[in-house]
């Protein structure tokens, strides 16, 4: 075994897994105050949980981190599923509500006019019209027809994929993408 | 119904209003309207369905110990923590999340720190909508473009043309002559044919004279015609590169003036394509509206009069596919233009990516990235290639379609013109119908110039709509009309609850306050990301605060010129980057009248004179990007003397020896040493060596001021500072150990 080789496995052997929690020693829980708590085999709790995503655009669903109320990082989970079902629960509401990006279903009308572009469209949370600046700032083409709108105001709006919209919606797109 | 009213009823007595406010999300999540109600007693909510009857929460203010507003992605919760327990009382998108981050924090001064409850809110609506035609706007508070843009852009080509009228008006004149003399060829040949041609024989003398005199007559009409393109060719070739010289000269000054924010996001090779082809378009466009578009609109109209006067019933007929023609253009225009505005957008994403590559080449090389930004670029590349077929392959579909639809009138003339000729030649002569023919060649090919036209004009708008695009950004940091200017400063600064984020959801600085006297040094201290070069930033007014304010000299930074404020100002940023230039030039950027002593002197002053003079070309030794390589140490000398030529009463390092050896650094710290007297001086450095000369330390965590005193202080109160100190000297023990 080269040098190299045996330092290597000693790095792995160190931290064999970055910040991964062990699913089995979480408790996820509200307080009598109403606070997210997670407690950890019972010898560590974090008050003010906050559950962020790693890659919120690309893995939203898996890869979960834990903050403290302080925002120190507590560890990580890349699957929350074997999670218990209330805890996934507690989990799956803190996450809707920090990443509010609604998700277009319909195009309803989307013009070009001197650099801002005007909307309106349906979503999973009902119709909103808004106002960008300029493509260029406010699409981003996150690949695999997959598209992230950014308002004026930086509010956030998600297209799963543009090419299984309404024709009219993609008719619409296809002047902008 | 009125919900301020309906609310009132519900008041109980000695109970008044204080604030109904509106927010964009519902209880369940979804976008609708919600109202936040607070009176002298307590706060509710109602939401539009539950209006009349009962408030879906209730909370007495005097259970409320704070009200926070939580910036989460995307939208803001305001969340009340009472004595036992917090809730959620509301939530709102990013548009109104400045309105209830100053209702939180009315609500919590006053149940905090008993002061008197009171709201002073704009109203959001008037920021966001236009007051004329009811849109939205792109930038809070700015102007609207959909209303400015009709009367703008008219005028805004005048305000080009304007210094040119004389030859605009030359031009003018020789395209009516120009295209009168084109109408008389076919009326001539009416008469050659139906006076000289088929009366014929009768006197042969006479008529061969009437044929010399016409056949010298059109010879003569077209060399007029030739003449009189030429000189306006010339003319509309100089006018359009003057008009375009103007308009580049206002888009550079518009970028120069752009506000770091907006540099910030747009990438440099989208300015640049600007700058190059989207003028050169404007050019084009110029040329071909002098050249083809006007003449050939004369032409189709004075066409359209002689051949109705000539012989209606025909002249009609030859009108009659026009408009189908017209509409048809126009339908497809309009479809084909979003295609060539994507494919410019791919060829700027393309060449933005190269460009970004290749800047970056020494990186990809030393990860032997090569393959895969080639495989990148050849994606970005493929996209740009796709675009492309897509649009000239429309275009090369429906412009054949269309020019054979406008030779259907052609058929009709020629049919029903030869039976006239035929059955009543009364009605119509030969000459008329060659005549009629004549003027059909004539006049279908203005009418697909036209069409031609509405694709250059396509491809000028979206050009002319990306210059203004640039030109219409209000810069960010204005300047106040009555802007003071400052002749002298003495360098006292003053943070009051200085809030700032770069993204409106990211808060950088969360209310700074902080009171810096003249000449002092002031060393900011915190973790990478803290927010410290941000205050620096906000100091030189690269950025505006987004609410409290900074005072120089008990002036607000808003209030103050611009350039003056600048001048004041010495900075050495974290990448020091020089120009392409000499040295002297570098050094002399910020006064470029200097002279070779001011020049020199700033060099001892930052301690560069000694290695400038052993390059073979001394001062006037060629740096920057075609230049000598210096080391980051050179180069932060140099970017320090800069700094140091104007003899600013203000002076910022941005870790200005961050990227030295220890030698270095001793040199650059003795050159400081000298430098800092006399000025106020805000360093920032991770090496807290480097800040031994600071009079006091500011501590900067989570965008707040931490700790604030001198060294002995800070250390006393065992606090982050000391953390800090304790962490840096053991690990200079190890360094001394290992070294």
């Amino acid at each position: 075994m080269s040098k190299l080789d045996h330092q290597h496995s000693l790095l792995v052997e160190q931290e064999p897994h970055y910040d991964q929690l062990e699913p089995g020693s979480l408790r996820f829980f509200r307080d009598a105050s109403g606070r997210f708590r997670l407690t950890i085999e019972a010898d560590r709790s974090y008050l003010d949980v906050k559950a962020v995503r790693v890659f919120p655009l690309t893995h939203p669903e898996r890869y979960i981190a834990f903050l403290s109320g302080k925002d120190k990082v507590i560890g990580m989970l890349i699957d929350t599923s074997v999670l218990d079902e209330a805890s996934q629960k507690l989990i799956r509401e803190d996450l809707e509500r920090r990443y509010f990006t609604p998700t277009i279903r319909r195009v309803v009308s989307l013009r070009e006019e001197y650099g801002a572009i005007y909307s309106v469209v349906e979503t999973d949370h009902g119709e909103r019209e808004f106002v960008a600046k300029g493509i260029r700032d406010t699409i981003e083409d996150l690949g695999d027809g997959e598209l992230l709108f950014a308002d004026a105001d930086g509010n956030r709006f998600r297209i799963e994929d543009w090419r299984a919209l309404d024709v009219r919606s993609r008719r619409l797109l296809e002047r902008v993408v | 119904m009125d919900i301020e009213g309906q609310v009132k009823q519900r008041l109980k007595p000695k109970e008044s209003l204080l604030l109904v406010t509106e927010t964009d999300i519902c209880r369940d999540g979804r976008f609708g309207r919600r109202w936040l109600v607070v009176t002298t007693d307590r706060m509710m909510t109602f939401s539009e369905n539950g209006l009349p009857t009962e408030p879906e929460q209730e909370i007495p203010l005097a259970d409320v110990a704070e009200v926070k507003s939580a910036c989460l992605v995307g939208q803001t919760a305001l969340e009340v923590q009472t004595d036992t327990q917090t809730l959620e009382l509301l939530r709102c998108t990013n548009s109104l999340s400045e309105k209830f981050a100053k209702v939180a924090k009315a609500l919590t001064d006053a149940c905090k720190d008993d002061k008197p409850l009171a709201f002073h809110l704009e109203d959001e609506d008037e920021k966001r909508v236009c007051p004329d035609c009811g849109k939205l706007l792109p930038e809070k508070g700015s102007f609207c473009p959909a209303c400015v843009k009709k009367h703008q852009v008219a005028a805004r080509f005048w305000k080009y043309l304007l210094p040119h009228w004389r030859k605009a008006l030359l031009v003018s004149s020789s395209i009516l002559i120009g295209t009168g003399l084109q109408l008389c060829p076919p009326y001539l040949i009416k008469i050659l044919v139906d006076d000289v041609l088929v009366v014929g024989g009768t006197a042969m003398d006479e008529g061969a004279a009437q044929l010399v005199l016409l056949v010298v007559a059109l010879a003569g009409l077209q060399l007029m015609a030739a003449l009189l393109a030429v000189l306006r060719g010339r003319l509309s070739a100089w006018m359009g590169s003057q008009i375009m010289h103007g308009v580049r000269f206002d888009f550079y000054q518009a970028v120069q003036g752009l506000s770091l924010r907006r540099h910030d996001k747009t990438q440099t090779g989208s300015i640049m394509s600007r700058l190059t082809s989207d003028t050169m378009m404007l050019n084009d466009v110029f040329i071909i509206l002098g050249f083809f578009v006007l003449p050939s609109v004369l032409q189709l109209m004075g066409i359209c009069l002689i051949l109705i006067i000539m012989n209606w019933k025909l002249g009609l007929l030859v009108l009659l596919p026009a408009p189908a023609v017209v509409l048809l253009t126009l339908w497809f225009f309009r479809r084909i233009r979003g295609y060539y505005h994507r494919w410019w957008q791919r060829r700027a994403k393309m060449s933005a990516l190269a460009n970004d590559a290749i800047a970056g080449i020494r990186i990809v090389k030393a990860f032997s990235q090569e393959p895969e930004e080639v495989q990148k670029f050849s994606v970005r590349s493929g996209d740009f290639c796709e675009a492309w077929a897509v649009a000239d392959g429309m275009w090369a579909t429906a412009m054949p379609i269309i020019s054979f639809i406008t030779t259907l009138g052609t058929y009709l003339v020629w049919y029903f013109g030869g039976l006239g000729v035929l059955n009543r030649p009364e009605t119509i002569s030969i000459g008329t119908l060659m005549a009629f023919i004549a003027y059909l060649g004539m006049f279908y090919g203005p009418l697909q110039m036209l069409t031609r036209f509405s694709d250059f004009m396509n491809r000028a708008f979206t050009a002319a709509q990306r210059l203004f695009e640039i030109m219409d950004t209000d810069q960010e940091v204005y300047e106040d009309a009555q802007a003071e200017s400052l002749d002298r400063i003495r360098g006292a600064f003053e943070f009051k609850d200085v809030h700032f984020a770069y993204e409106p959801d990211k808060p950088v600085l969360k209310g700074v306050s902080l009171k810096i006297e003249a000449g002092e040094m002031i060393g900011l201290v915190g973790r990478s990301g803290a927010g410290k070069t941000t205050i620096t930033n906000l100091l030189c007014r690269f950025y505006d605060v987004s609410d409290g304010c900074i005072m120089l000299d008990g002036v607000d930074l808003r209030k103050i010129r611009l350039r003056d404020l600048r001048r004041h100002v010495g900075i050495v940023p974290q990448d020091c980057y020089l120009f392409d230039g000499t040295v002297t030039e570098n050094i002399a950027y910020a006064r470029p009248g200097a002279t070779r002593d001011d020049v020199i002197q700033a060099a001892v002053a930052a301690n560069a004179h000694g290695f400038i003079l052993r390059f073979p070309d001394g001062y006037d030794t060629r740096v920057g990007q075609r230049g000598t390589r210096l080391s980051g140490g050179e180069k932060q000398r140099i970017a320090i003397a800069r700094a140091l030529l104007n003899d600013p009463k203000i002076l910022i390092l941005d870790e200005a020896t961050s990227s030295v050896d220890t030698e270095t650094e001793e040199l650059i710290q003795r050159a400081l040493k000298r430098l800092v007297k006399g000025r106020t001086t805000i360093a920032i450095a991770h090496r807290l060596s480097t800040l031994r000369n600071a009079d006091r330390l500011v501590v900067i965590d989570e965008g707040k001021v931490a700790e604030f005193g001198t060294h002995d202080e800070l250390l006393a109160n065992k606090g982050i500072y000391h953390k800090l100190v304790e962490m840096q000297s053991k690990l200079s023990a190890i360094r001394a150990v290992h070294g």
